[in-house]
């Protein structure tokens, strides 16, 4: 949380860092140093913020396509064959502090619980799994959701997990009971369906997910139908009854949508060869503010102290983006 | 029935065949035969069809490039045929490669669907022509075949251009069979209450007409209708081919509980039963957008199935005289696109073939380090439809002779891979 109230409308560009292939996920350090993203491609680009040094950190031998903070000093990368790899923070640079071959199949959510102490991944398969962030030791595995898994956030409380899947024309939301696997809430969102039957392919569901920080609200990120606006849907937590539908003027998707401490939304969208970052107040259907970028937005992240966030997006003339940039904004005291 | 005056001589009939049409078997509208060899006491040549319908991607199945800007996220794995590697997605298939022949450089030139689905099949671009799975019907029939030699199966959906073609001007005769969302052919079934001798009064009334109506015109169409009725009776006669409740509950869990593994466990059965051609449909290959993402779901389905049935061909001594091809309409652009997909692309894919004709253990063609384009030994689709004849036995070579009008079986411009038959 800022020391100062920040405006959610001012955000400015500090700096942007090219990447030579197209990214798709970013976080920011738990001390907020180094700036971590990853996308097509096995490396993990590090850049420590005050010198703008980039370092690329090994390991994986896949698409990082997933990332969050945890703790005092890790960040956790997952990729596209199942990995998770656990990097110390404390160090300059950062480096591995331990590996988990922790799907057979590709991550496609990682979320860390609010005290840091566990973390959950879910994958293709409809397989979650909860582990100790410590030592990547697994805890808990949930019955198999029968569809991929898109999108995972715990409640605070520590005891709840949220997970977003894609099941064809009827998406849903479930709220599992951690300590027991026993689900506790179901939501369908078929407004994020993008099914269509002439293939026969479920072309949307929810593709990002995220939980209010009172846990109150269930954030539920993609595409209004086949073809229709990037949107984000708000569900009450406890009941599952839908609150807000926010929708952009941007037809394509709503990948991610993050809380700023001070209660307002930021979300990420893109089309072809177009994207934007967007602040929300909650209780209004108008966002706050705007911005257009010059390739589809896939990842945001806040940073710790909440006066700068980042951005990845994937950059190319056509339909065919070949670089990344990751850029850095700053909303002024 | 009115048969052109043509000589066995004068079109290379086979002896088979010139005493097929002597007794007035073989239908009038397709009248060379193009046997190379394979005397009537050996078994029939037949051909299974695993169509991948959408466009599979190449490089996450058959011609990986890992690494490169257009490699995606998966990699490659080593195979049973040394120095191969094929996609990690296809772990199964990787352990059966020296009884495959893979071709790494099609240059269809199609990047559409609709214009794809008939060509591959047909082996030219002029429509018109029968596809595949028609006219190996017509050129593997045998004088006492009762069934139909062409049976489709694949899933109901509206993408009706996965049976696009079909028998073009060899008639309604060649006309795939389909089973539908697993359902053989509707009727099968005498209605309670018909006698059977009311049934043969009606079929003796229907050939009095078609007799007279035949009378002075061109018999073409008229037989096709004719043999429909007859292929109706025969699949009324044989209903039990279409039974997968008669397959043990083993086999099929062997070939997955999905819609490809149980039309691939139908296909097994109907091949068994002496139908000339299946063509299995897998559908949903079409990965605009997700396509890794898509592949994985698909390729889990395809690699187990695919790998259950060319063992369980093998080990029932059939895969000798079945030719296997593995195709779909077109590949997949290595580039990938915003949204995570590969997009239509016909300059550099790959197809697999397995089984009669056909040299194991075969990787032909190179494409570049990106995939992008064609390095060595291009292959066009006449030049495998040629090869499948070949495979099959068969002259592509030869002519269909119909209502006096001569037309190539295969594309003349197309040529034979030598390299991948045995």
């Amino acid at each position: 949380m800022p020391a100062m109230p920040i405006d959610p409308a001012k955000a400015r560009l500090v700096i942007e860092h090219k990447h030579d292939a197209p990214l798709m996920s970013c976080v920011f350090d738990p001390r907020g140093r180094f700036l971590f993203s990853g996308g097509r491609g096995p490396g993990v680009m590090c850049i420590e913020i005050a010198t703008g040094e980039k370092t690329t950190l090994t390991g994986h031998d896949s698409w990082v396509g997933e990332m969050a903070r945890a703790g005092s000093d890790l960040v956790l990368t997952g990729d596209y064959l199942g990995r998770v790899i656990a990097w110390d923070c404390s160090a300059e640079p950062p480096r591995e502090r331990w590996n988990i071959d922790a799907h057979p199949s590709t991550i496609r959510a990682l979320a860390v619980s609010a005290d840091g102490e566990t973390f959950a991944t879910g994958d293709r398969d409809g397989i979650v799994r909860i582990w100790q962030t410590s030592d990547g030791r697994q805890l808990h595995e949930l019955p198999k959701n029968v569809h991929p898994i898109y999108g995972l956030a715990f409640h605070p409380d520590g005891q709840r997990i949220v997970s977003a899947d894609r099941q064809p024309q009827k998406p849903q939301i479930k709220v599992w009971d951690i300590a027991t696997g026993r689900e506790t809430l179901k939501i369908e969102v078929a407004e994020l369906s993008g099914y269509r039957r002439v293939e026969d392919i479920e072309w949307g569901g929810i593709r990002g997910l995220t939980l209010s920080p009172d846990g109150s609200l269930i954030v539920a990120c993609g595409r209004a139908g086949y073809d229709g606006p990037a949107s984000a849907l708000l569900f009450d937590s406890a009941t599952g009854k839908l609150k807000r539908k926010l929708a952009s003027s941007l037809k394509g998707f709503c990948y991610m949508a993050r809380f700023h401490a001070q209660g307002f939304l930021m979300t990420v969208g893109g089309d072809v060869a177009k994207g934007e970052f967007r602040t929300w107040n909650v209780e209004q259907d108008a966002s706050l503010a705007d911005t257009s970028t010059s390739g589809p937005c896939t990842s945001l992240d806040i940073h710790p102290e909440g006066t700068r966030f980042a951005v990845t997006q994937a950059i190319g003339k056509s339909s065919y983006p070949e670089t990344g940039l990751l850029a850095i904004y700053e909303w002024p005291a | 029935m009115n048969q052109p005056p043509l000589s066995a001589t004068e079109i290379g009939l086979t002896r088979r065949e010139a005493i097929a049409r002597a007794i007035g078997i073989v239908g009038a509208t397709a009248l060379a035969p193009v046997a190379l060899s394979a005397p009537a006491t050996e078994p029939r040549k037949q051909l299974l069809l695993l169509f991948l319908s959408g466009g599979a991607s190449q490089l996450e199945t058959w011609d990986p490039k890992p690494g490169a800007r257009t490699g995606g996220p998966f990699r490659a794995i080593p195979t049973s045929l040394d120095g191969v590697r094929i996609g990690e997605l296809l772990p199964h298939t990787a352990k059966i490669m020296h009884r495959l022949a893979v071709v790494r450089s099609v240059n269809s030139t199609i990047a559409d669907h609709e214009v794809g689905h008939y060509a591959i099949q047909a082996g030219r671009l002029v429509p018109g022509y029968p596809v595949l799975g028609s006219a190996v019907a017509r050129l593997l029939e045998r004088p006492d075949d009762v069934l139909p030699g062409y049976i489709t199966l694949r899933r109901d959906g509206p993408k009706a251009y996965t049976d696009t073609g079909d028998a073009g001007f060899l008639g309604a005769k060649y006309e795939a069979v389909k089973v539908i969302n697993g359902r053989p052919p509707e009727n099968l079934v005498i209605p309670g209450g018909i006698q059977p001798a009311v049934l043969q009064a009606r079929d003796a009334a229907r050939r009095a007409a078609d007799e007279r109506f035949l009378r002075g015109r061109a018999p073409g169409p008229i037989h096709g209708y004719g043999t429909t009725f007859d292929q109706a009776s025969a699949l009324m006669q044989r209903r039990e081919i279409f039974d997968l409740d008669a397959e043990s509950a083993t086999d099929r869990d062997r070939y997955g509980r999905h819609d490809f593994g149980q039309n691939c466990l139908l296909a097994r059965r109907l091949l068994k039963s002496g139908v000339s051609c299946v063509r299995v449909v897998h559908h949903d290959w079409d990965a605009h957008q997700d396509n890794f993402y898509w592949h994985q779901m698909r390729c889990a389905e395809f690699d187990r199935t695919f790998v259950t049935l060319i063992q369980d061909l093998e080990e029932n001594g059939m895969l000798e005289h079945t030719l296997v091809v593995v195709t779909g309409e077109m590949g997949r652009t290595p580039q990938i696109n915003n949204l995570g997909g590969r997009d239509h692309w016909g300059r550099a894919w790959s197809v697999a073939m397995a089984g009669a004709g056909i040299k194991p253990g075969v990787v032909f063609g190179e494409t570049n380090d990106t995939g992008t384009e064609v390095k060595a030994d291009q292959v066009s689709i006449g030049d495998l439809f040629h090869t499948y004849l070949r495979a099959l036995g068969l002259n592509p070579h030869a002519n269909y002779h119909l209502n006096g009008q001569t037309n190539p079986i295969a594309d003349p411009a197309g040529k034979a891979i030598t390299a991948v038959l045995a």
